[in-house]
């Protein structure tokens, strides 16, 4: 068992499961999606992306490139959160809406960088 | 590098997050917690400690608990990740690969043609500074860091890229640049180490069979192998010199010439006197010439041909100059320590030839030159210094094996030093940058020895005390476009046209040593002879005769002017002269074919009045 990739799945997965966490409810609605979610899926991700780094394998270069396109997309679901609630506005269900489709388009890559993962485990295995 | 980019990531996650939950209060009373933005932004200029202070709104003391701790936390941190880059970027073989790498992309972009030197020694320095001074791109590998360094430092004219790396792996050949075959002009091993030389001739053959390779090898059995897959160029500098020793004893005119036009690097000038008229006694001239450089201490004229020569010292260098003289037939008499040479030649002196004793064993006084051939500078200077006490009238050669004892050995005043470095580059130079020298260099020892008297003394005539250099026009549009147009034209431009001087209108100081035309060599050609496209000329003269004819060959006015009379400045006179010019040309070239034309009517009448009889 190798401590470091131990690490990294640990890293990997849990921005998946964040990710889903924040993108699972009702799509419009403000209730259903915590903003702390949000940004802890975004920090994961972040370090993620850079225990990613450096990795020269053709593999790698998919997970580090499918984790800079969910980081990507959930900084742009923040900023929108962010421009909405300025000045103590609350959300209106569209803005919402597109705030959590962005956040399932992250998901789609968080998948993927997960089904890598499991992949390059299984061929190191044999 | 990744853990304190963490480290700081989860520092800053962690402090944004803690402040949006810690409660405020807003100017008005109201509770108030910042928004996850807010905290962002404020960790973010806190962290960096630029300090814009307590935005939106005064902090609360609980928040201030908060801020305190975040400081600290962040600011190490940040010192953590900035001290580990610095750390990473001063690391060695980080920087190594940094240079590597660039040195790989500067190679990959280049677009001239570049040569590529492996082992940067005395005689890879010599050789750079030729070549980059005839404009071409160099390459340089080495093993050592040490030589190399000084690259960017010093002053070359051209670029000079350079790589610490073993130049017997392939990859690093590949990664010089070997495999460019449009823009690879050539390789060159210098290494001591024979071996090695061997390699990267094998590896050159095998990867980019076409390019010109040179190797230096003095080792018998490495230079079979070498020859063995037809490497290009093999220099031994040993070699080498006993071949021009030699030389010197037989052909002393031809030798000087041939100096002449392999040493056009070298700063020290060789005065030649002026001699009044060439052609009605040249060969009496030519003796005068050649009397009056013995004067000078590094003339090789009066090598003598017969009678004694001692060699001291009897290593690679022993035995091939020894092997030479045999083959002329000379008398040799070998002095070296018999406890360090097993198959000493019958009749060697043991000593080591700096005692006088030893030298009067081997019969100085009978002895008609000496060569101080061993590996030491020291023992060579002290040889050649006692020899010259014993007997003034001797012919020495001297051995310099390091560049540094240069100064020693003009003290000593030899009649010939072998300078290992500079004969090699020398030649390397000759052979890959001047290859209508080289060719002309091959025929030369043909020539009969009155025509290469001629020779001598016509250039010693035309460069009059300048040194003498060498230029090659090929007549084709990229090397001579106006020569090509105008024979395009068909004009007829003679030698002796092309080596008038456009300022003067006189013969210009500088004639030709040889013509190649289609393969064929023509030496030393009449200068009524009519240039043809795809001649290649080579010119021997001034310098500043070569920048003059570079002129004729570029600048049709310039030419036209000179060759074909045209002297009008004006354009308009200069464009109707050119079309008189053009018609008279016609009209003869006409008149020339109608002649034809009767000739070959006339010789078919008489074949017709034939057949009939």
């Amino acid at each position: 068992m190798n401590t470091e990739k131990v690490i990294f799945a640990f890293f990997v997965i849990l921005a998946f499961t964040l990710n889903f966490g924040f993108f699972i409810g009702d799509i419009d609605n403000v209730a259903h999606h915590d903003i702390y979610e949000l940004y802890a899926a975004i920090v994961v991700g972040i370090i993620a992306t850079i225990l990613k780094l450096g990795d020269r394998s053709q593999l790698g270069a998919v997970v580090l490139a499918s984790s800079l396109v969910s980081v990507i997309l959930l900084v742009i679901a923040a900023v929108m959160w962010m421009l909405a609630t300025k000045n103590g506005f609350s959300i209106d269900k569209s803005t919402m809406a597109s705030i959590v489709s962005f956040s399932g388009g992250a998901l789609v890559a968080n998948f993927i960088s997960v089904v890598l993962l499991i992949t390059e485990t299984s061929l190191t295995k044999r | 590098m990744r853990r304190p980019l963490i480290a700081l990531i989860v520092v800053y996650a962690i402090a944004t997050f803690v402040l949006t939950l810690i409660p405020g209060v807003d100017p008005d009373g109201n509770p108030w917690k910042m928004s996850i933005f807010q905290a962002f932004y404020f960790v973010s200029f806190m962290g960096s400690t630029i300090g814009f202070g307590e935005i939106p709104y005064p902090f609360t003391d609980e928040q201030r608990y908060w801020v305190l701790v975040c400081i600290y936390t962040s600011v190490i941190s940040w010192l953590y990740t900035i001290g580990s880059l610095l750390t990473l970027i001063q690391e060695a073989t980080f920087r190594q690969s940094v240079t590597s790498q660039q040195f790989s992309r500067s190679i990959r972009r280049l677009k001239a043609p570049f040569f590529i030197i492996c082992g940067y020694g005395d005689t890879g320095r010599t050789l750079t500074k030729g070549l980059t001074d005839l404009g071409y791109v160099v390459v340089v590998l080495d093993k050592k860091d040490d030589d190399i360094k000084a690259i960017p430092l010093s002053d070359f004219k051209a670029p000079v890229y350079s790589l610490t790396a073993d130049f017997s792996v392939p990859e690093t050949l590949i990664r010089a640049g070997i495999k460019k075959r449009k823009y690879c002009e050539g390789i060159v091993a210098l290494s001591p180490d024979d071996h090695t030389n061997l390699k990267v001739a094998v590896a050159t053959k095998s990867l980019n069979q076409d390019l010109l390779t040179v190797t230096r090898a003095e080792d018998e059995n490495e230079i079979a192998n070498l020859k063995s897959f037809h490497t290009d160029v093999i220099i031994n500098s040993h070699e080498l010199f006993a071949e021009r020793l030699v030389a010197a004893m037989n052909n002393p005119t031809g030798e000087a010439i041939a100096r002449w036009l392999i040493n056009q690097q070298q700063v020290e000038l060789e005065k030649v006197e002026i001699l009044e008229d060439p052609d009605e006694d040249a060969e009496e001239e030519a003796e005068n010439a050649s009397n009056k450089s013995n004067n000078t201490d590094s003339s090789t004229h009066a090598v003598p041909h017969s009678g004694r020569w001692i060699i001291c010292g009897y290593g690679k260098f022993g035995r091939i100059l020894k092997d030479h003289l045999d083959a002329q037939q000379v008398e040799t008499v070998i002095i070296e320590e018999s406890s360090n040479v097993s198959d000493l030649p019958e009749g060697f002196i043991d000593g080591k030839g700096t005692e006088a004793d030893t030298l009067e064993k081997a019969g100085i006084y009978e002895a008609v030159g000496l060569i101080a051939g061993t590996k030491d500078d020291a023992n060579n200077l002290s040889i050649l210094l006692t020899a010259k006490n014993l007997n003034d009238r001797l012919f020495t050669v001297g051995r310099l094996n390091e560049q540094n004892n240069l100064l020693l050995y003009s003290s000593a005043k030899p009649n010939m030093t072998l300078r290992n470095r500079q004969l090699m580059s020398d030649a390397i130079l000759t052979r890959i940058t001047r290859p209508l020298v080289t060719r002309f260099l091959r025929e030369l020892p043909k020539l009969s020895a009155k025509r290469t008297r001629k020779l001598y003394s016509r250039i010693a005539l035309l460069t009059a005390g300048e040194k003498p250099i060498t230029w090659r026009i090929g007549i084709n549009s990229n090397d001579a476009p106006a020569i090509t147009e105008t024979i395009e034209k068909n004009y007829t431009i003679t030698l002796k046209q092309l080596l008038r001087n456009p300022l003067s209108g006189n013969a210009g100081r500088a004639c030709c040593l040889m013509i190649r035309r289609s393969g064929h060599l023509e030496i030393m050609p009449d200068e009524d002879i009519e240039l043809m496209l795809n001649d290649e000329v080579l010119l021997c003269g001034t310098k500043s005769e070569s920048r003059y004819t570079k002129w004729q060959t570029h600048n049709i006015e310039l030419l036209e002017n000179n060759v074909l009379e045209n002297r009008h400045t004006i354009p308009l006179l200069r464009w109707l002269e050119r079309k008189e010019i053009a018609k008279v040309t016609a009209r003869k070239a006409a008149e020339a074919e109608a002649i034809n034309l009767m000739d070959q009517e006339e010789s078919t009448e008489t074949e017709i009045i034939e057949e009939e009889r």
